[in-house]
């Protein structure tokens, strides 16, 4: 049975790959956060914890819209395209566009 | 192993160590351009890009909560979503950064990613995320005021519908079972919701709703 260690470890990212109570590995998010842009500098430790449920929002969202294009196509397995249809129909993942679409041409070569 | 571009998006391949913090270099390339790079760029390709996304076992686990017990998923949808993850913080992050920069602060703060994601679309996630880190900051001041969490009991006593799951002296109250509010059942004593209840838990926490609750551990 795993016994939940230390506060600090959730702040320091978890413990050897667990993720603690969040479902998501805090120092990775940190990690990406800090790539997305040369002159991010500096992150309060919260930050990483509201995206760690934000992204588990955003995987739940991307999720269930992929699904229904599934279930439309009379499917019972999700794959990429469906992903990329429930992209292109939404418009707030206008942003992920261009990633669906060069992973399908990726595919392709 | 085999390394060099034969179609997968992703280096799963643990050419090194998980030693993530190797990887120091900042990847100035876009992940396309790591499909024919030869054997020494793509191990370094492949310790970044796994450092670039979330792991991908999280994120299936996510999916899984979603979507009905008979559902399959493909590899490749799991590899793209796990990317689209990686880009959604990249793009929240890069507008709160924006911000921090015209406001010439040099701190990212949570406040900025939620004013982020409310400005690129993301109303639906500010209520339940500002209720997640309201939360978290209860129990964090609580945390760092005792071990034996004696702030934390006398806080939770008082707020019934609270947020357990970030605490770790086992703490009686009732789970509020929002959806998706947690991933994965609570491990702790929550002794008050009966579906979850485990009794070795309850062995070790002596959850009692008396005094004599606050000396866990």
């Amino acid at each position: 049975m795993k016994r939940p260690g230390t506060y600090s470890g959730i702040l320091s990212g978890g413990i050897s790959g667990r993720t603690g109570p969040h479902l998501l590995p805090l120092a990775r998010i940190k990690k990406i956060m800090k790539k997305s842009s040369d002159d991010v500098k500096m992150i309060t430790g919260e930050a990483p914890i509201v995206f760690s449920k934000a992204c588990e929002l955003f995987i739940e969202e991307i999720t269930k819209r992929a699904w229904n294009i599934t279930l439309q196509g009379k499917r019972r397995t999700l794959c990429k395209e469906d992903v990329a249809s429930a992209v292109i129909t939404t418009d707030i993942f206008d942003f992920l566009v261009n990633l669906v679409s060069d992973s399908a041409k990726s595919e392709e070569s | 192993m085999e390394f060099g571009g034969n179609g997968g998006f992703h280096g799963y391949r643990r050419v090194l160590p998980q030693n993530s913090s190797a990887g120091t270099k900042a990847p100035e390339m876009p992940p396309q351009m790591n499909h024919n790079a030869n054997t020494i760029d793509d191990i370094e390709c492949t310790v970044r890009e796994q450092d670039r996304f979330m792991p991908i076992a999280n994120v299936i686990r996510i999916m899984r909560k979603i979507l009905p017990t008979h559902a399959k998923i493909a590899d490749d949808a799991k590899e793209t979503i796990q990317e689209c993850v990686s880009e959604f913080i990249g793009f929240i992050t890069s507008e709160a950064n924006d911000r921090c920069q015209r406001e010439q602060r040099k701190t990212i703060t949570a406040e900025d990613v939620l004013w982020a994601m409310s400005k690129l679309g993301f109303d639906d996630y500010i209520e339940p995320l500002t209720l997640y880190l309201h939360r978290y900051r209860e129990y964090d001041g609580g945390e760092r005021g005792s071990l034996t969490g004696e702030p934390l009991v006398k806080r939770a006593a008082a707020d019934p519908g609270a947020y357990g799951y970030m605490t770790f002296p086992p703490v009686p109250f009732p789970m509020a079972p929002h959806h998706g509010f947690f991933g994965a059942p609570p491990m702790n004593g929550f002794l008050k919701d009966p579906s979850n209840a485990g009794p070795s838990q309850a062995a070790v926490a002596g959850i009692d709703p008396s005094p004599q609750c606050k000396e866990q551990v």
